[in-house]
């Protein structure tokens, strides 16, 4: 018995690769694009940032009027804002809400997506037609406009609520891309061979054809965690949400509305939040790219 | 009497295309037993891979039936027709489609084990490897955690026959399975197929434009010759290929390249009228072979249409002259 057929035999064969396996395998594919592993990189970051990071940092939420919009210092490593408070104290608080935020609207456009896609190209007819047309309607509003009657009809004060109208408005792109996919895998000869082994539906949908649509799904994920980052960030500025806590979006409208353009001192409390957003989403670009490699099967050794 | 295994019973099978109406297949009928070999031999568009997809039940007729095990197969139901679909298996033509890209050998073979024989972990496994080494990939182990990428064609093409072999199928419908391997490895994957029905009773049907892999993989079986959605000759291995009645098996049969070549020089030249297939969309009259026939007669063939006729020795064939001549002497006298 040689060395690699007893690896074999200590695992399942039919659960292989087992998660640390998987693991690794796909940090050496990442680790072959570095603009992805870059885009990991940031994104684990910005994680840890948003969600570890509050632990270990205590908030620092007492107005100072003699600090106000104090230069950068050990202290105040981008100075302080109109009320004299840190800025990076406010980026690492203000990362929490907006990416629970983006994570959720991106997961409920891509269940909503699945679902109705997938119903789309396998029942047909009617039903089809129905759910196209009502895609083609969503796809053609355009989402800011709708996006800020929306918000400024129903004044979302949690990010759960914000998060199901974000999602409401991202679904109409994937849903498109899953129905055509799945429309031209349900005729593949293996998915036809699975049917004659009579594996059944669930095994078909979940086994055979979602993982076809990995790269579509995930990548999908991502983007739509950036569009939902940019619609909270544009709805957030205008002020159309009630704004509480903290929160990167939350800390531009301040710094618009308390002038930060006009004084000089206060080009840190305005940029600050910006690279925040812009890094993070530069972040997930790149992760995604770099995941388009991973989910092609061909490129694996 | 017991029913032959499976059996096409005057099946005909028509599209509908903005040009008009095409009858692909056109009142076939086909009866195969246990562990028999059969080949279904025609040119593209013939309808043989409707007739194969019809008889492994995935394709609806038009009209006429599908019978297994006497019992007609598009009014089974839920358990009955799940048994039918196990029973009948189709290995496809492109071994490249056929495997799921996104999921190892072993990953294509467990599922229906799991879901069929109820084996898991160790005792999958072990069926798994049985049944690669069945299917000829050696040692089995190192196939198990490979994808369809990193197999060649003639491969995955056995992966394609393993995993038609874990449900125990009684018929297997091979759609031109050889066609898109290297021909080096042809024979093999014939071998292959010719064994499951010498070994394990099940019943293979091969489709394939090329009659040398017809004469080769048949050669204890029989050959159905199709030829624009009918059979037109259906005869046992080796009498249809040293003696073809039909003159469009005649023509095919000397169309087989030989590798000597005092037998090619010898050979018997067959020259058909044309080499162009008509439509579908505008089938001639009679006879559809008439127009590229050479012993086609005026006044006959062009206009009845020839149907399948019994000759001795288990044969039939759709043609008015063959059968007229190669009644036997004994027959007409009777008649006289």
């Amino acid at each position: 018995m040689t060395a690699a057929s007893g690896l074999i035999d200590r695992r399942d064969v039919s659960r292989i690769p087992a998660p640390l396996a998987g693991l690794i395998e796909f940090l050496r594919m990442m680790s072959r694009k570095p603009v992805g592993l870059i885009g990991l990189i940031g994104v684990l970051f910005f994680l840890f940032l948003a969600y570890v990071a509050p632990f270990f940092v205590p908030l620092q939420d007492t107005v100072d009027v003699t600090a106000i919009y104090a230069k950068p210092s050990f202290a105040h490593p981008l100075g302080t804002d109109f009320q004299g408070r840190d800025v990076v104290n406010q980026i690492v608080y203000g990362g929490g809400d907006i990416i629970t935020t983006a994570i959720l609207a991106a997961l409920f456009s891509t269940v909503i997506a699945i679902t109705f896609g997938s119903i789309a190209a396998t029942v047909g007819g009617r039903i089809d037609a129905l759910i196209l047309a009502i895609t083609d309607v969503a796809l053609t509003i355009p989402q800011l406009i709708l996006l800020i009657v929306i918000a400024a009809i129903f004044r979302p004060s949690s990010f759960f609520a914000l998060a199901v109208i974000l999602a409401l408005l991202q679904w109409p792109a994937l849903l498109r891309q899953i129905r055509a996919q799945v429309l031209s895998l349900k005729e593949r000869d293996f998915v036809e061979a699975a049917r004659s082994l009579d594996l059944g539906l669930m095994h078909i949908i979940f086994r055979e054809m979602l993982p076809n649509m990995r790269s579509y799904i995930v990548i999908h994920f991502i983007i739509a965690m950036t569009l939902a980052i940019y619609a909270q960030a544009a709805i957030m500025f205008l002020g159309l949400v009630p704004l509480s806590g903290k929160n990167w979006a939350i800390m531009l409208y301040f710094a618009y509305n308390q002038g930060a353009l006009f004084f000089k001192d206060s080009f840190l409390y305005l940029m600050g939040p910006i690279m925040a957003i812009a890094l993070f989403q530069l972040s997930l670009v790149w992760l995604a790219s770099g995941l388009e490699d991973v989910f092609n099967p061909r490129l694996r050794n | 009497m017991t029913p032959p295994l499976i059996q096409l019973d005057g099946v005909s099978r028509t599209y509908t295309t903005p040009a008009g109406t095409i009858t692909a297949v056109d009142n076939v009928s086909l009866s195969l037993g246990e562990s028999e070999t059969i080949c279904i031999v025609g040119e593209s568009g013939c309808g043989k891979t409707t007739t194969g997809r019809m008889l492994a039940g995935l394709l609806q007729p038009s009209s006429g039936r599908l019978l297994f095990e006497g019992a007609d197969v598009w009014e089974k139901k839920g358990k009955d027709l799940a048994r039918f679909r196990r029973a009948v298996q189709l290995v496809h033509q492109d071994p490249y489609a056929s495997l799921n890209p996104t999921r190892t050998v072993a990953q294509a073979l467990a599922p229906p084990l799991a879901k069929h024989k109820k084996a898991h972990g160790r005792a999958a496994r072990a069926a798994m490897i049985s049944l690669l080494e069945r299917v000829g990939l050696t040692p089995p182990a190192d196939f198990l955690l490979k994808y369809p990428h990193q197999l060649s064609g003639g491969q995955r093409q056995r992966v394609s026959i393993a995993r038609a072999l874990t449900v125990d199928p009684r018929v297997i419908v091979a759609d031109e399975a050889v066609s898109m391997v290297d021909v080096s490895i042809r024979i093999s994957l014939l071998d292959l197929l010719h064994n499951l029905s010498t070994e394990f009773h099940v019943t293979t049907v091969l489709i394939t434009h090329d009659l040398a892999v017809a004469r080769y993989f048949a050669r204890t079986g029989r050959i159905a010759v199709m030829y624009l959605g009918k059979v037109v000759e259906l005869a046992a291995t080796e009498p249809l290929v040293s003696d073809p009645a039909h003159p469009y098996s005649t023509a095919l049969i000397a169309a087989i390249p030989e590798a000597d070549p005092t037998i090619t020089r010898s050979k018997k030249r067959v020259s058909l009228k044309g080499a162009e297939v008509p439509s579908l969309l505008n089938l001639p009259p009679g006879c559809v072979f008439h127009p590229r026939c050479p012993l086609s007669e005026p006044g006959l063939c062009d206009v009845v249409v020839p149907t399948l006729g019994d000759l001795p020795g288990g044969r039939s064939v759709a043609c008015h002259v063959a059968l007229r001549e190669r009644q036997p002497a004994a027959e007409l006298l009777g008649v006289r």
